[in-house]
């Protein structure tokens, strides 16, 4: 009878079985005490009888086993006391064969076996390993079978005939002997373990393969035990272990053990048996089972013999002398065609393993990968686009090996790269265009040529325009990450040789790629693109003024920057292509000398002002860096310049804020008002600058009588309400009060500066219409107000005790 | 004892790839306490890795930062120091020390932490610290014809601070030193009062 398999039975045979051994181990003990031969025989054979049952599951059994095997070592002990009290171990052996019944039979003679070949008179192992070996063959159940073979080798493997051991002799025979008995037991085990799965009814059969698989190492000990040998040889593995191993696994046709030992073969032996017996193992792979996930035995196997390689680099040259890269393509190429029905995923992760190993063994060598991937290309595309998400996983998995083991530039040049990548969908290619800019950005490798650019844009091609079938499926936010990898990118397009000729032939390339991207991309990938082009022409410009200038020179540079400038505006993204222009500005100012072509940039710059700017706070912004750039531009005339200025100083009164508009007309004055640099023709126009504080003045007066107007409280301080960050400290809100001193600041600003308008007489009637101010009701409570005050006459006495020229102009000066 | 770190002008994306790996390896988190970053963040993804680096991060608004989420100026206490924060393209002319006097009389800062320049300065004024930190990718800009990475790390205990400028200088970082005193300040206040 086949035992079943629930649960619930087979927890009850169990408990029933291992209380019955439990009963008889009790006997057997106190049969030990007695010094009873006879009794300890026959309560051994009947706890051993135990494990005569058809019941219970491999997992049970082995409990059971175990159990047994505990209560065994008692007698074990007992036998070699024996011994020592003149029974010899040759009567034993000869006794214990009387048990009734054949599983407890053996048992009790591989433990007499055992003590015999270990006792005093010692036995010729070689005889007794033969003869017990042979004899269990008597016991042909898969379950009971496997567990007494595995016994016997428990018992057995310290007293085998090895090289060196004691065992060993003319009688004793030698390591031959030892593997012999180690090859038998492995193929019996092995036979048995295959029948186990015709064991039960079929519709168990999942659960007992599940079982079946957890037994996997009792057969692998064998293998375990051969590979400890001190006798083996690589010869004696080349020439009796491996073919006879493989031999088994070949001809036992069954997928899980033919997995199984082919990892542990690869596992247990050491790699330079593997390295010279490289052509019969690789050999043996075609031949398994097509259910045997082959690519996982030969990704162990590389992977080994990659580590080998990696540890000693003269492994290498014997790796070439076998052709070790040819062999295994072989195999691979081999084995996918033998079975065609092997999933995408299967076949790429194998090619994948087998690119590790090149990378690893050979990194020189870029031609084995290419080869690689033209097998696999091959292999892959007569099963179809891949979709299934497994093997999509896979082939990313496989095309990112090469990124990371050699140089991407290159590894993207292959001619086989592109047409694996061509057989992912849209959607996987997109992940590895993500990938190759991703590795290109963490290794900082830069592209250079036009070639280049042009190939690595038909790469990353999913990332920078829309693709069919992939549109709908990204979201802004997918799109916007994507466009940050690119906007990183850019920055490493750079011509190794420095040539700002190549350099703006491959921006080009770049320019034309991103304009077809759509303004949801071209706003986050154009400015890098100028900003490239904007450091090249710096480079340009002071080639052109040293007199050898290139043929690619600032005019078509600063064309390039209007052209995307304006690219970004139709975006539209108008605020950042305002600041691009106004840096534009000051670039071909003050680097190149061109002032037609800086004018151009700021009516650009300001077109975009008057139009595109949509509110209030971004007008401000946008003014600020209007002043701010113009007051660093040295190279306009006076008429374009008056014409900037006042357009700009225009600007200022439209803007809605009183407090806005104040402080617009003082960044104004700076207009009139350059620092000294050397070679540059500074404005210094004093009129300009005073009329802009007077206007100022005027508008802060303005803002103080609105204020009478609205008649409402007037914020004193910024509350450190909910949404200011913790630390903040109480800041000056403007109001007009604060304007009042920030006018008087730059009045200072402008003495100091030596600016001859700005006589004392002027600074002490404004320093009392201030005081006066401050004096105000509105503003006396205003501590950020006070304190700004109270700075800047801090700042005023300072100026007093300087001392030397400065002082003296303060001199007069009353607080 | 805080230790503040004081980085701007990042420009990734629009000006440089990424932070130098040098400064990375620095910018350990766990040990920086506060981050003050004058602005030209750019991406919300230079945010996140501040923000990694240390839990409170302050912010104001970079002419290039196009989101306006951040304000013009900042100011936070720290110590027995006010330290304001400010990019610097709002004062004209850029970078000029008299110019951005002012703005520290106005926010009344001990300590102006500022950028825009892509130069890294760290100087007293008018017995103030004014620090500039130089963009800490080394990014274009006009005005500056090769600008250095840069960054500061400010100890700060109690009233005084001790400011650590790192510089990225042909691949090495190198760290220069320099000490503030906020009672030097205060006494030299007291004394014109």
């Amino acid at each position: 009878m086949e035992g079943g398999y629930q649960p619930q039975e087979q927890k009850a045979w169990l408990k029933d079985a291992s209380n019955a051994v439990k009963r008889h181990g009790f006997y057997l003990r106190k049969a030990i005490d007695d010094d009873n031969m006879k009794e300890a025989l026959r309560y051994s054979a009947a706890l051993l009888g135990e494990l005569r049952t058809s019941l219970l599951s491999p997992q049970k059994y082995y409990e059971l086993y175990m159990q047994a095997c505990d209560e065994l070592r008692n007698l074990e002990v007992f036998f070699r006391e024996e011994a020592a009290k003149g029974r010899s171990h040759a009567e034993l052996y000869d006794l214990v064969q009387h048990a009734g019944n054949i599983v407890p039979r053996l048992y009790l003679l591989c433990t007499a076996g055992a003590c015999y070949i270990r006792g005093p008179a010692g036995a010729p192992a070689k005889l007794i390993l033969r003869d017990v070996v042979e004899m269990c063959k008597g016991v042909q159940h898969p379950t009971r079978g496997l567990f007494l073979r595995a016994y016997l080798v428990q018992v057995m493997r310290g007293l085998l005939p090895d090289t060196g051991s004691q065992y060993e002799g003319e009688e004793g025979g030698n390591v031959i002997d030892a593997i012999e008995f180690l090859l038998v037991n492995f193929t019996e085990m092995n036979k048995l373990w295959v029948r186990m799965q015709h064991q039960g009814s079929a519709r168990d059969r999942e659960k007992r393969e599940r079982e079946r698989q957890q037994l996997a190492d009792l057969v692998g000990k064998n293998l375990t035990y051969l590979s400890q040998l001190d006798g083996l040889t690589f010869q004696l593995y080349r020439d009796i272990v491996l073919p006879r191993v493989l031999e088994q696994v070949v001809s036992c046709r069954d997928d899980i053990a033919q997995q199984y030992l082919m990892q542990c073969i690869i596992m247990v032996f050491p790699d330079e048996f593997h390295l010279g017996t490289l052509q019969s193992l690789l050999g043996t792979l075609p031949q398994l089972q097509p259910g045997v996930r082959v690519h996982t035995v030969l990704s162990l196997l590389m992977d080994r013999l990659a580590n080998y390689a990696a540890s000693d680099r003269g492994v290498v040259q014997q790796m070439n002398q076998v052709d070790a890269f040819g062999q295994m393509s072989g195999v691979a190429l081999k084995v996918v065609e033998q079975h065609p029905d092997m999933p995408g995923a299967d076949v790429a992760a194998m090619y994948s393993a087998l690119l590790g190993f090149s990378g690893t063994v050979y990194p020189d060598q870029l031609d084995f990968v290419d080869r690689v991937l033209e097998t696999c290309h091959n292999a892959l595309q007569r099963r179809g686009p891949i979709g299934e998400p497994k093997a999509e996983k896979q082939v990313v998995a496989l095309l990112s090996t090469p990124l990371d083991k050699y140089d991407v530039v290159t590894v993207l040049g292959l001619t086989h790269y592109p047409s694996v990548m061509e057989l992912l969908q849209p959607r996987m290619k997109r992940e590895m265009a993500t990938k190759i800019v991703q590795t290109l950005l963490r290794s900082s490798t830069h592209v250079s040529g036009v070639d280049k650019v042009e190939m690595l844009f038909s790469f990353i091609a999913p990332l920078v325009r829309d693709m069919d079938g992939l549109a709908d499926q990204l979201d802004e936010e997918d799109i916007a990450e994507d466009q940050l990898l690119l906007a990183r990118l850019v920055h490493n397009l750079r011509s190794a040789s420095g040539d700002s000729d190549e350099q703006f032939a491959m921006l080009e390339v770049a320019q034309r790629h991103f304009l077809l991207g759509g303004p949801q991309r071209m706003r986050h990938t154009l400015l890098p693109l100028a900003f490239c082009a904007l450091e090249t022409v710096r480079r340009v410009a002071a080639a052109e003024q040293a007199g050898s200038a290139p043929k690619v020179g600032t005019a078509r540079w600063y064309q390039f920057l209007h052209q995307t400038a304006s690219e970004l505006a139709a975006v539209p993204a108008a605020e950042l292509a305002l600041q691009l222009f106004l840096t534009c500005a000051h670039s071909a100012s003050e680097e190149a000398g061109l002032d037609v072509t800086a004018y151009e940039f700021f009516e650009q710059a300001f077109i975009l002002y008057e139009e595109s700017i949509p509110d209030s706070r971004q007008e401000v912004r946008a003014l600020q860096s209007i002043m701010g750039t113009l007051n660093r531009c040295y190279i306009f005339g006076p008429d374009e310049r008056a014409a900037l200025a006042h357009k700009a100083s225009s600007y200022c009164a439209k803007l809605l804020k009183r407090t806005d508009q104040c402080q617009a007309v003082l960044a104004c004055s700076h207009l009139y008002w350059q620092a000294e640099v050397e070679g540059k023709q500074a404005v210094r126009d004093e009129q300009g600058v005073l009329s802009c504080l007077k206007r100022a003045l005027k508008i802060a007066n303005a803002a103080q009588q609105q204020l009478a107007v609205a008649a409402r409280p007037r914020p004193r301080s910024a509350t450190p309400g909910s949404n200011a960050p913790p630390g903040s400290a109480p800041a000056l809100v403007a109001s007009p009060g604060s304007l009042f001193v920030e006018i008087l600041d730059h009045y200072l600003f402008f003495f100091d500066q030596g600016c001859g308008q700005i006589t004392t007489a002027v600074l002490q009637s404004l320093l009392e219409l201030v005081a006066n101010e401050m004096a105000a009701e509105a503003c006396k409570d205003d501590e950020p107000l006070q304190a700004f005050y109270n700075n800047t006459l801090a700042h005023i006495r300072q100026q007093k005790a300087k001392g030397g020229d400065a002082a003296a102009r303060y001199d007069t000066l009353q607080l | 004892m805080v230790l503040v770190l004081a980085i701007g002008d990042l420009h990734i994306g629009h000006r440089a790839a990424d932070l130098p790996p040098q400064f990375k390896a620095l910018l350990v988190p766990g040990k920086i306490a506060k981050a003050l970053c004058p602005g030209n963040l750019c991406v919300e993804s230079a945010y996140e890795y501040l923000r990694s680096v240390c839990g409170d991060v302050t912010v104001t608004q970079g002419d290039f930062d196009e989101s306006s989420q951040w304000p013009d100026t900042q100011v936070v206490s720290i110590g027995d120091f006010r330290v304001g924060l400010c990019h610097g393209h709002q004062v004209v002319p850029w970078g000029d020390k008299d110019a951005l006097a002012i703005l520290q009389r106005k926010l009344d800062c001990d300590i102006l932490v500022t950028g825009h320049t892509h130069e890294f300065q760290a100087y007293r004024h008018e017995d103030r610290l004014v620090i500039c930190t130089g963009s800490a990718t080394g990014a274009y800009s006009s005005m500056v014809e090769k600008p250095v990475p840069s960054f500061a790390l400010l100890d700060i205990d109690g009233s005084k601070a001790t400011v650590y400028v790192y510089q990225l200088i042909d691949g090495q970082v190198k760290v220069d030193k320099l000490e503030f005193s906020k009672a030097a300040a205060a006494a030299g206040e007291a004394r014109q009062l």
